[in-house]
């Protein structure tokens, strides 16, 4: 009978805990979205006012904000030193994914960027980042959206489905 | 390398051996060299690294690195210009171009692995096909020489920039980057246009290193006519000769000495204010010079010159002001503005000589209104700065070369 309970309760706090997670993810993809959409402006101010080459602007633009958003921006900094623009800023977005709680779209919007980024006048830097930024802030407005609905039934959800479970095993 | 370094001993070139042995037996290459291969692609930097490992004497004087899209990697050196190949065994080389040398007197004489002799033109190298004709046949069983890709230009782009293009905008317009070191790079390419003028380069298809080297004491000889005879005297001077003759060395090493003093006996130092438009002097990299140019010196950064000097003759109180390459209108209107005002000029032109000078209308006014006291023409009769002459203000010689280059300079210093 004890280890029935026990195993009961396992179940019940995984499935809750699993919730939990998803929940979170949920509710942390517009906070990440927001996040780099102020990066991307300051790494826009940065490129357009100060013409400071790639690596300090991407530092610049790192050190502007917290979380993995700013370590992903730190980590691209370091990695443009020594290799091309393009080839850095994927293998940044690579490394930070599963800090970063973003769905395909987001990450594709950012990836647009790679082949971009440093290879051309102020002007055209300004015009592309300005694009990225309004995809993201839409991309933002449909994951608050998301959250709204789906975080609430996550949290619930997890802890019912494990409640479920457990009797079904008793 | 042997036969390249007999052929400047015959020229009268000594001390270039020797220059190059000290060169080789240094170990690691020289910090303005690495500087160079920092620039370069991944896969020319190894290239560059090994042709300048394998000939101790082209990594001596070393002035230029050339690439162009589809053509070999081209190096210019002390008197020499050559392509960089790759021998068998992966071994790579330097080819010394545009020398007349067929294959049975080749064959005879002792041809080091490294440097072959090919001939007759410059062409030969070009054309992207072995070069088993040219060359002695038992020397070199398959030479090929390096590629540029058109990738290598553009990752050397980036490397330059800092993947930065935006960053470097108006010196592209103008058609040049400076990287970090005092290095100048020449950049062509497709110009796009907006409203008649240059906005940027797209499709660049070659770029030109020029190598940038400080050499102590290239300056001796001309220093004694510049300063004094009093402690804070300066003779206003202008330095004359053609492209990539040592104008520029010359002058960081006079702005270094006139700043210090101790020499001649006497002249105590004065203040010097570098107007440094295309940041060659004094290579400033994030606002310091990269070059000792003297505890009395200042240095406006990448500032028109014309603009400049009346600047620092206002705000920095100095006794002399020095700038590279004057030549239009504007430039000379400043140099009377800082006469006027006290400051001896310190400056340099491109001119085969003190006639050739007189022929250009803004050179020529400036040298009849008497602005500069001393004319110093350079050649490269005995190397890389060799000092062809002095002149007073009136064009009379107190000096009449060839004088040998002073410091390690054209005799193949290192550093």
């Amino acid at each position: 009978m004890w280890v029935k309970l026990c195993g009961a309760a396992l179940v019940f706090a995984a499935s809750t805990a699993l919730g939990q997670v998803i929940a979170g993810n949920i509710a942390a993809r517009p906070r990440h979205l927001c996040d780099l959409v102020s990066a991307l402006e300051i790494l826009g101010t940065e490129i357009a006012y100060a013409a400071r080459p790639l690596p300090q602007a991407l530092r610049g633009a790192g050190d502007g904000v917290d979380g993995p958003v700013g370590t992903l921006l730190l980590r691209a900094a370091e990695l443009v030193e020594t290799r091309p623009a393009a080839v850095g800023w994927r293998q940044a977005l690579a490394e930070s994914s599963r800090r970063l709680a973003l769905v395909q779209k987001d990450v594709g919007a950012l990836m647009a960027l790679a082949p971009v980024l440093g290879r051309s006048d102020r002007n055209d830097q300004v015009r592309h980042l300005r694009l990225a930024i309004e995809r993201l802030k839409r991309l933002e407005v449909e994951a608050e959206a998301a959250r709204a609905r789906g975080e609430q039934v996550w949290r619930y959800l997890g802890p019912l489905c494990g409640l479920g479970a457990a009797v079904l095993l008793l | 390398m042997q036969l390249l370094a007999r052929d400047r001993q015959d020229d009268g070139k000594a001390g270039w051996v020797a220059a190059a042995a000290r060169c080789a037996a240094r170990g690691p290459l020289p910090l303005h060299l690495q500087g160079v291969l920092a620039v370069l692609s991944e896969r020319l930097r190894a290239v560059l690294a090994g042709a300048l490992a394998a000939e101790p004497a082209v990594a001596a004087t070393i002035e230029e690195v050339r690439l162009r899209a589809g053509c070999p990697l081209f190096l210019r050196w002390g008197g020499g210009e050559g392509a960089v190949v790759r021998l068998t065994g992966g071994r790579i080389g330097v080819v010394a171009a545009g020398r007349t040398v067929d294959a049975e007197t080749a064959g005879s004489v002792a041809v080091s692995p490294g440097v072959l002799p090919i001939g007759p033109s410059v062409d030969l190298v070009r054309s992207a096909a072995p070069l088993r004709a040219v060359a002695p046949p038992a020397a070199c069983a398959a030479i090929a020489p390096v590629i540029v890709e058109p990738e290598d230009i553009a990752r050397t782009l980036e490397l330059a920039t800092s993947c930065s293009l935006y960053a470097v905008e108006d010196q592209l317009r103008r058609g040049f980057l400076r990287v970090r070191g005092g290095h100048r790079i020449g950049v062509v390419g497709t110009a796009v246009t907006a409203n008649g003028a240059v906005t940027s380069l797209r499709e660049v298809s070659g770029l030109a290193i020029r190598v940038a080297r400080d050499v102590a004491g290239a300056a001796d000889a001309v220093v004694p006519f510049v300063a004094g005879p009093g402690p804070e005297e300066v003779n206003s001077t202008i330095v004359l000769s053609p492209p990539g003759c040592g104008k520029t060395t010359l002058l960081r090493d006079l702005v270094r000495q006139l700043s210090r003093g101790g020499v001649p006996e006497g002249f105590g130092g004065v203040a010097v204010a570098v107007v440094d438009e295309r940041s060659e002097v004094g290579a400033c990299w994030e606002g310091r010079p990269q070059f000792d140019l003297g505890p009395r010196t200042d240095v406006l950064d990448a500032c028109p010159k014309a603009e400049g000097m009346l600047m620092v003759v206002r705000s920095m109180a100095p006794r002399v002001v020095a700038t590279d390459e004057i030549g239009r209108a504007a430039d000379a209107e400043a140099v009377r503005e800082a006469a006027h005002a006290g400051v001896a000029v310190l400056a340099t032109a491109h001119a085969r000589d003190a006639r050739d000078a007189e022929r250009r209308p803004v050179l020529r006014a400036l040298l009849a209104a008497g602005s500069f006291q001393r004319v110093v023409v350079l050649g490269e009769r005995l190397g890389r700065g060799t000092v062809d002459a002095i002149l007073d203000g009136a064009g009379r010689a107190l000096v009449r070369g060839p004088l040998p280059p002073g410091g390690a300079g054209g005799a193949g210093g290192c550093g």
